[in-house]
C-alpha cells in the first residue's frame, strides 16, 4: 500500500483546494489531444478536433474535462484506498472503452502542467510537485490495475 | 533524422529566449531530485540532500542545474544535429557516469514544469506540444550511445 507522509498528505489537499476542476480540466484534457493527438481516437463522438482552436473551443471536450478532473476527488478523499476507489473505473476504460492505459500518464502530465502554470513557481513548489506527481502516478496505476 | 518546421524552430528558440539558465537550472535539478529521490544515488559528492530544505540550499545542486541548462541550449542551436551534438555526452553519461537513461525523460519533464511554472499561458498548447517533441529529440539523443 502506498505511504503518505503528513507533508504530503497536506500538500495534495492544499493544491486540491486551489483547483477549479471547472478550469483545469478542459485545459489538460484539450492539452492531451493536442499534445498527444492519437488519443482522439477515444473521442470521435465529440466532434470537431480537427484543428487546435476547435479543440479547444469544443464544449464536450471542456465537459469531460471537468468530468474527469472532477473524478480526483475521489481520490483525494480517499488517498489510502486509492486501488479500490478506481477498481470500477478501471475496469470501464479497460472493456467497455478500451482505453490504452498509457493515456492516463500523458494525462497525468498534462494536469501536472496545467497546475504548474495555474499556479507558478511559489505555490507548486518542488515538494508540492513531489506530492502531487506521486498522488497522480497513484492514480494512474490503479486506473491501469483491472486491465488484463 | 528529426524534421523540424520553421514554426517549430521558432517556437522551440522562443521558449528558449524566455529562459534564464541561472534562475531556471537550479530550481529544475532541485525538481529532480526532490520529484524523483531516486536521482539522488549519482550526486553522493553533492553533500547534504537529505531534506528539501537541504537540495533547494545546496550550491553544487545550483550549479549542477547551470550546466545542465548550458548543454540544453547546444540542442536548441543544433536541431537538426541533435545526435551527433550529444554523442560525446550520452558516451560519458553512459560509460563513465553510468546513468540510467530513463533519468532524461525525467529530467525533460521538470524542465518542461518549470518552464511551465515560469510562463504559465504563454506555454500554450500547441507551444507545449512542440517543446516536448524537442525535449524527446533532447532525450533520445542523450539515449543514443547507450547500448
Amino acid at each position: 500500500m502506498v505511504e503518505w507522509t503528513d507533508a504530503e498528505r497536506k500538500a495534495i489537499a492544499s493544491l486540491w483546494g486551489k483547483i477549479d476542476v471547472g478550469e483545469i480540466g478542459p485545459q489538460a484534457l484539450a492539452r492531451l489531444l493536442i499534445v498527444y493527438p492519437w488519443a482522439q481516437r477515444y473521442f470521435k463522438a465529440f466532434g470537431d478536433l480537427s484543428t487546435n482552436a476547435a479543440i479547444m473551443g469544443n464544449p464536450k471536450v471542456a465537459q469531460h474535462g471537468k468530468t474527469v478532473m472532477g473524478g480526483l476527488e475521489n481520490a483525494v478523499k480517499n488517498l489510502d484506498n486509492i486501488k479500490q476507489t478506481y477498481a470500477k473505473l478501471s475496469v470501464m476504460h479497460s472493456e467497455k472503452l478500451h482505453v490504452d492505459p498509457d493515456n492516463f500518464r500523458v494525462l497525468a502530465e498534462c494536469i501536472s502542467l496545467c497546475v504548474a502554470a495555474k499556479f507558478g513557481p511559489s505555490v507548486f513548489t518542488a515538494d508540492a510537485q513531489e506530492a502531487w506527481q506521486k498522488f497522480l502516478a497513484v492514480v494512474v496505476s490503479a486506473l491501469g490495475r483491472q486491465y488484463h | 533524422m528529426v524534421k523540424w518546421t520553421e514554426l517549430e524552430r521558432s517556437t522551440v528558440k522562443a521558449i528558449w529566449e524566455k529562459v534564464d539558465i541561472d534562475e531556471i537550472g537550479p530550481q529544475i535539478w532541485a525538481r529532480v531530485l526532490i520529484v524523483y529521490p531516486w536521482t539522488e544515488r549519482y550526486f553522493g559528492s553533492f553533500g547534504d540532500l537529505f531534506t528539501i530544505t537541504a537540495i533547494l540550499k545546496n550550491d553544487k545542486v545550483a550549479a549542477h542545474g547551470k550546466v545542465v541548462l548550458k548543454a540544453l541550449d547546444k540542442a536548441v542551436n543544433n536541431m537538426d544535429n541533435m545526435k551527433r551534438t550529444y554523442a560525446d555526452l550520452s558516451q560519458l553519461h553512459f560509460q563513465k557516469l553510468e546513468v540510467d537513461p530513463d533519468s532524461f525523460r525525467l529530467l525533460a519533464d521538470c524542465i518542461t514544469i518549470t518552464i511551465a511554472c515560469k510562463l504559465k499561458s504563454a506555454l500554450s498548447p500547441q507551444s507545449q506540444a512542440i517543446w516536448q517533441k524537442f525535449l524527446y529529440a533532447v532525450v533520445d539523443a542523450m539515449s543514443s550511445q547507450y547500448r
